[in-house]
């Protein structure tokens, strides 16, 4: 005798009743218990939107050059491709489809609608893409000026523009992985494009965008984009396979994991793991020099197989030129330091391995502190060609001359190494120490730091050159670029 | 390499004296006097939690231990220094890869680290030795367990070493791998080096070891 199947829903429901079943207190009592949280919020985004309208016209009284209001006319322009393109990076990381690793085992196997139970995941994602994009997009809007109408139009394009990514992503997903790559690398370059005409001080300034017949025809083009694509990704759910889906769910708990203990840089071998899950096989390279040595060719290995991790910090140097249009002045070395910072974190790939493997690190024959140092050669070559390549914005933003412009570039090429490896070499959140006892439980003394490793190192190192903006600063501030490394290298 | 005899008055290649460990009140290890001579293999056996791997991590520097010395070759054992590195290789349940390199690349990169003159045939013939040839272009993250456990070993097998540290090797080695393992030992042991392998595989122990030394018996 064979009895009807139960539906998606039906397991759904069954399943939030044995979670309900669970629960140990009511959600009224949990929102009561969370009131400090709740006014917490309330008063911090008072503050937020208070200081952001302060900020809306002090960045507008502050911004007289040429070069900064055009820089500041296409800003939302290069805000809103940047995050389109980074939803449509998010999504497909994830799949953009994907299950969790018991919904993979026990429920995919199952003869269940396979839509029905993919797409409630897909809808938090995309929901949670969606409500990103068009805050920070009406944020930038607000900073630039935009009339109201005009704020909640441009949000509501980018969010539109942003759901119709995602659905392209779930037909790239099934079947079509050329479509999101393309896509991906199209925004990227749109991105750049317009970063390069504004550091080339050559783009005309745009006016203030006016809500009119030509941008609501634009939003109806783009919603209908965002149904069609939406539509036709829904049609393929059911046709993903457990292959297609497995990687993003499986990835799903490392992240948590990663953000629940604030720890940046397992979120980065997450990623780096995930990024390598998708090779099978490489065309091997053997040979090469002994000793020492034999590191530093697998790290060029490393970048003829990976061009790209040294394209992005190549690319990146239009950045610094951009945002001396902005007119930073004596605040340039900080743009610099911390665009190589960020870029160059995917050159340290390698450092982070032996940072948390010991056992690779134990198996070299060399002192700790050399094995680290050799992974530094490439990356730091790298970055600090990427601050002599900015030399010219700081010969123009600061008035110094040529040669002190040099010692900064370099200067700033080593603050951006010397934090990357702050970064890639932090300790996770120990337990085992002392804990400090808050309202949320006991919280590792090195949790909430974690956040700002790094970017310590990167305003200790730029600091000297905003206090001397001479050959000396450049001086003090390599010299503490070194200590840095010296002792980032060599601890146990 | 050295080759040594073993005799009377003879430095133990490996020698613990009165090495202790214990977490909180928890004692797992207890005054373990140990000596491994060049040339021989000894076993850790005993059952879970009898405190094997911790013998082993307090050996290879991985662990503190609460009292007690450690000497390899008649040196203090500092894993921190190059020349213990150079005559120690460990193979643990902690090993992992990188990513981005491939199966022959990683033993590639292990032989030239430390120096090795013929590089190319040595890993050649390791991978072929341990059945990975057809996965020399595979990343780690391809491979099988058992596949993972073997590139392990022989990252441990390409490069020079004095004294061989395992624990649990037969792990997810299948019957071949292990008859594999235990030829290969033996011919590590014939070459004059040590080998200290914690396990539980009664057929590789026999097979290698030329002494038993039982824990969590008291």
């Amino acid at each position: 005798m064979t009895e009807a199947l139960p539906g998606v829903r039906e397991i759904r429901a069954d399943m939030r009743h044995w979670r309900r079943g669970r629960a140990e207190a009511k959600f009224w009592d949990v929102f009561t218990d969370a009131y400090i949280a709740v006014f917490a919020t309330l008063m911090f985004g008072a503050i937020a939107i208070n200081v952001l309208v302060h900020a809306r016209w002090a960045t507008a009284a502050g911004c007289r050059s040429g070069g900064c209001a055009e820089a500041r006319s296409w800003l939302p322009w290069v805000v809103g491709l940047a995050l389109v393109g980074a939803g449509l990076g998010v999504a497909r990381l994830f799949g953009p489809a994907h299950t969790s690793p018991a919904t993979s085992s026990w429920l995919l196997a199952a003869p269940l609608d396979r839509t029905g139970l993919l797409r409630p995941r897909l809808l938090a994602l995309t929901g949670v893409l969606l409500l990103v994009g068009a805050v920070v997009a009406a944020v930038v809007a607000t900073l630039v000026g935009f009339v109201v109408a005009a704020i909640v139009a441009y949000a509501l394009s980018v969010a539109l523009v942003v759901l119709a990514c995602v659905g392209l992503a779930v037909l790239s997903q099934a079947g079509r992985p050329l479509l999101g790559r393309v896509l991906t690398w199209t925004l990227a370059l749109a991105v750049w494009a317009v970063l390069l005409l504004v550091a080339l001080d050559d783009a005309p300034v745009l006016g203030s965008p006016v809500v009119g017949v030509t941008w609501i025809a634009l939003l109806v083009v783009v919603l209908l984009l965002a149904v069609a694509a939406t539509t036709l990704s829904q049609r393929r759910l059911g046709r993903l396979t457990r292959h297609d889906l497995a990687p993003g769910g499986r990835m799903a708990p490392g992240l948590s994991g990663a953000l629940a203990t604030l720890d940046l840089a397992l979120l980065y071998d997450v990623l780096l793991s995930r990024r390598w899950a998708g090779h099978e096989s490489v065309r091997s390279r053997r040979g090469g020099p002994s000793g020492a040595m034999a590191l530093v060719r697998v790290d060029l290995i490393r970048l003829q197989r990976s061009p790209q991790t040294l394209l992005v910090v190549a690319a990146a140097v239009v950045v610094p030129y951009a945002a001396a249009t902005l007119g930073l002045g004596r605040a340039q070395p900080l743009a610099i330091s911390l665009t190589g910072f960020l870029t160059g974190l995917g050159l340290c790939s390698a450092l982070r391995v032996v940072t948390r493997t010991p056992s690779l690190l134990r198996a070299m024959p060399f002192p700790v502190s050399t094995t680290r140092a050799t992974m530094l050669v490439v990356p730091g070559v790298a970055l600090v060609l990427f601050g002599l390549a900015c030399t010219p914005t700081l010969h123009a933003s600061t008035d110094v001359t040529w040669e002190t412009a040099v010692w900064m570039g370099a200067a700033c090429g080593a603050s951006a190494i010397a934090a990357a490896v702050r970064w890639v070499t932090g300790r996770p959140p120990d337990y085992s120490r002392p804990l400090v006892s808050t309202p949320a439980g006991g919280v590792p003394t090195n949790l909430y730091g974690s956040i700002l490793r790094g970017f310590d190192i990167w305003a200790l190192t730029t600091v000297p050159m905003l206090l001397w903006v001479s050959n000396t600063g450049a001086i003090v501030s390599l010299v503490a670029s070194w200590i840095v490394i010296q002792y980032l290298v060599a601890r146990n | 390499m050295s080759k040594r005899k073993q005799g009377e008055g003879e430095i133990p290649l490996l020698r613990v004296r009165g090495l202790s460990r214990h977490f909180g009140e928890h004692e797992v290890v207890k005054d373990l006097d140990l000596d491994v001579m060049a040339g021989t293999a000894v076993a850790l056996i005993g059952p879970n939690g009898s405190g094997k791997s911790t013998v082993l991590r307090c050996i290879t520097g991985t662990d503190k231990p609460s009292d007690g010395t450690v000497h390899l070759d008649g040196r203090k054992l500092d894993e921190r220094d190059p020349r213990i590195r150079s005559a120690l290789a460990v193979v643990m349940d902690d090993i992992d890869f990188f990513p981005d390199l491939s199966v022959v690349e990683h033993l590639d990169l292990f032989a030239r680290a430390h120096g090795v003159d013929d590089a190319d045939d040595l890993v050649d013939e390791v991978l072929h030795d341990v059945g990975l040839m057809e996965q020399s272009g595979q990343l780690p993250g391809t491979l099988s367990t058992g596949q993972r456990t073997r590139l392990a070993l022989a990252s441990a097998f390409v490069r020079p070493r004095r004294l061989l540290v395992l624990d649990e090797p037969e792990q997810r080695l299948d019957k071949q791998g292990l008859g594999w393992l235990a030829e290969r030992l033996n011919a590590d042991k014939a070459g004059g080096l040590g080998i200290l392998m914690a396990s539980h595989d009664q057929s590789l122990i026999e097979a290698v070891a030329d002494r038993t030394v039982e824990l969590g018996h008291r």
